[in-house]
């Protein structure tokens, strides 16, 4: 993929991926009640801010492999069976209630933090040009969530404690809200850019010269044209009927070809 | 047609793109899915409707004559279907035969690395070009094969001949040989024995010391202007055959080099019945390369003596073979010896060294 190419699909991706977490960090930054209410809460964060920090910081780090990359991140889900292993031999219920209230804590803070990390790393696995089948799910994920996040944060923000940032989303899921207008075009704007990001590195791979650039490009314009002639002539019968089987014949076909001597 | 890797790392990712997006309701994604889906099957149509079209595949130069274990470039261009919509490259190339071969991209062109294991004449030279489609998904396997491009693999004997020291100088009319032998020519004198012809008695000595031992002249040889060199071919296995083939390069190598640094013209017979007489090295090349480009199964158990000099027995001879050779020298190359070995035959396995069997020759 050419420097320049490369440059455009990294940024419109990572634009898309940090706008989102960029407005929930200021939603939550401008609203007293969602900051850390007691020196426990607060300490939770910093633990997880330190840890994206230390992953940011050192490059040695993020050299690690998936497996200690997230237990480094996500490893306090342990507490949870040790607190009740403890609790069961003890017969006492305050070190579960400890681990439910910090994994509470941790989970918010995660919400509020790890996007950018997302961000980041997703960034950099498009710039080693890495393999199609992590980048794709991991944006969609990553965006995904954070979008949620934003959404319900933007609708529910009012009378929540830190924890709450986890409530918010979790109720956004239950109970999905229509957005605020400004939530929902930043999520509509970065939703776009981030597709068009996305099906472009699809489509180019690994291209060396403009002019294996421009075909690959008209063939992904291409590929879009036919979603939109698609959809357009296709009465709405719901997402998996309209997207999910003609996506799955399509790669059957496809795989049927291939195998042809 | 086959996936390639990005191929299948692609389909993999759409699909699990679309199960991600369905699951938690980003129909977004779900769609972006089946735009990718959808120029994967654009691609598919564009590569198989270019794929049936011709190749053109040329070669800077169709023969390369490079010695044993020497290495060579070739370079390989593709034309004409270097179009928008696929992308031609060479996976892979080799000869019919024991050539090393690396091929190694240079702009439009391939560069490829050739080493010849063994000595030989190798044509057919095979080049694998996968056609891909324009985003790299699929992969359409084709083989070429180049008839006109033959490679000559000179052996390492006759490197080793070249500029070698002539023991027997170059003259006008007969060749003294140097050493004992039918010629015209006064060699010396020997007691007269029961070999000795009896014109070649001194017989003004015998009289002057009738009690001394009979003298008689002994002759010079004349070197012969031309040797010929007879390649036989008797029963070769498929597997063993580029052994053979080598073994007897290197023995003519090493015969008719021997030939020509004594001023003697060598005659490559062929198993097809080809003489290919060389008088100088680069004849001599091209007599062993010619002659080890013929069939091996159209002369298969026929000896043809002629005006035999030497013979290189290919392979397991007939059993009556041997009835042909009378006491000619005969280097045995592939052979599993059926044939006792005397003075007159050698089993050459590609090192020995043969210049006696030339000193037979030569001496008459």
């Amino acid at each position: 993929m050419k420097g320049g190419t490369q440059d455009v699909l990294m940024g419109g991706a990572l634009l898309a991926l940090v706008l989102p977490w960029a407005a929930t960090t200021l939603i939550w930054l401008g609203t007293p009640l969602l900051a850390p209410s007691d020196l426990f809460q607060f300490a939770v964060f910093a633990l997880v801010f330190s840890r994206t920090m230390l992953y940011l910081g050192f490059p040695r780090l993020r050299k690690l492999s998936w497996g200690a990359s997230v237990i480094l991140f996500s490893g306090d889900f342990l507490m949870l069976p040790a607190a009740a292993a403890v609790s069961l031999v003890t017969g006492s219920q305050s070190q579960l209630a400890f681990a439910s209230s910090y994994i509470a804590s941790w989970f918010s803070a995660s919400l509020l933090i790890y996007p950018a990390v997302a961000a980041f790393v997703i960034a950099n696995a498009l710039r080693q040009k890495a393999r199609l089948v992590f980048v794709l799910p991991a944006a969609v994920c990553s965006f995904t969530i954070t979008a949620l996040v934003l959404v319900a944060m933007g609708s529910t923000a009012a009378s929540q404690g830190f924890t709450g940032v986890l409530g918010a989303a979790l109720a956004g899921i239950r109970h999905p809200v229509l957005p605020p207008e400004w939530a929902l075009v930043i999520t509509t704007f970065c939703g776009a850019v981030l597709f068009v990001s996305l099906a472009a590195y699809a489509v180019v791979g690994r291209s060396d010269t403009d002019k294996e650039l421009a075909p690959k490009l008209s063939l992904g314009v291409a590929g879009a044209f036919g979603l939109l002639v698609w959809i357009l002539a296709l009465p709405r019968v719901g997402p998996v009927l309209t997207l999910g089987v003609p996506t799955l014949v399509i790669i059957s076909v496809l795989w049927v070809a291939s195998r042809e001597s | 047609m086959r996936l390639t890797e990005r191929g299948r790392d692609y389909l993999l990712a759409v699909l699990l793109l679309e199960t991600v997006g369905l699951a938690i309701g980003a129909s977004l994604f779900a769609a972006l899915a089946l735009a990718l889906a959808f120029t994967a099957l654009i691609s598919l149509v564009l590569l198989k409707l270019r794929v049936s079209s011709s190749l053109d595949i040329s070669t800077n130069e169709s023969r390369i004559r490079l010695f044993k274990h020497q290495e060579g470039r070739l370079t390989l261009t593709l034309r004409g279907k270097r179009d928008r919509w696929t992308s031609p490259k060479v996976e892979s190339v080799a000869f019919d035969g024991a050539v090393e071969t690396r091929v190694l991209a240079d702009g439009e062109d391939y560069v490829v690395r050739v080493k010849p294991l063994k000595a030989g004449r190798f044509a057919g030279f095979r080049i694998h070009v996968g056609l891909s489609d324009v985003i790299g998904l699929f992969s359409v396997r084709r083989r070429v094969v180049l008839e006109q491009v033959v490679m000559d693999s000179l052996p390492i004997s006759l490197l080793s001949r070249a500029g070698a020291e002539r023991t027997f100088p170059v003259i006008i009319g007969e060749i003294p040989a140097g050493y004992p032998g039918k010629g015209q020519e006064f060699y010396g004198i020997e007691t007269y024995s029961e070999h000795s012809e009896s014109r070649d008695i001194l017989w003004k000595r015998a009289a002057n010391s009738p009690h001394r031992p009979l003298l008689a002249r002994v002759r010079e040889a004349n070197s012969p202007e031309s040797v010929s060199i007879m390649v036989a071919h008797g029963e070769i296995g498929e597997e063993s055959r580029a052994d053979c083939i080598d073994i007897q390069c290197e023995a003519l190598g090493s015969l008719g080099g021997t030939l020509l640094a004594n001023g003697v013209e060598a005659v490559i017979v062929g198993p097809d019945g080809v003489s290919r007489p060389a008088k100088t090295e680069e004849e001599l090349a091209d007599a062993i390369m010619e002659t080890s480009g013929v069939g091996v199964a159209a002369v298969r158990g026929e000896i043809r003596t002629g005006e035999l000099g030497i013979l290189v027995a290919v392979g397991d001879l007939p059993g009556n073979a041997m009835a042909y050779l009378g006491r000619r020298p005969v280097v045995f190359v592939g052979n599993k010896r059926r044939h006792p070995l005397d003075r007159y035959s050698v089993d050459f396995t590609g090192a020995e060294d043969l210049s006696r069997v030339v000193g037979l020759v030569l001496a008459g």
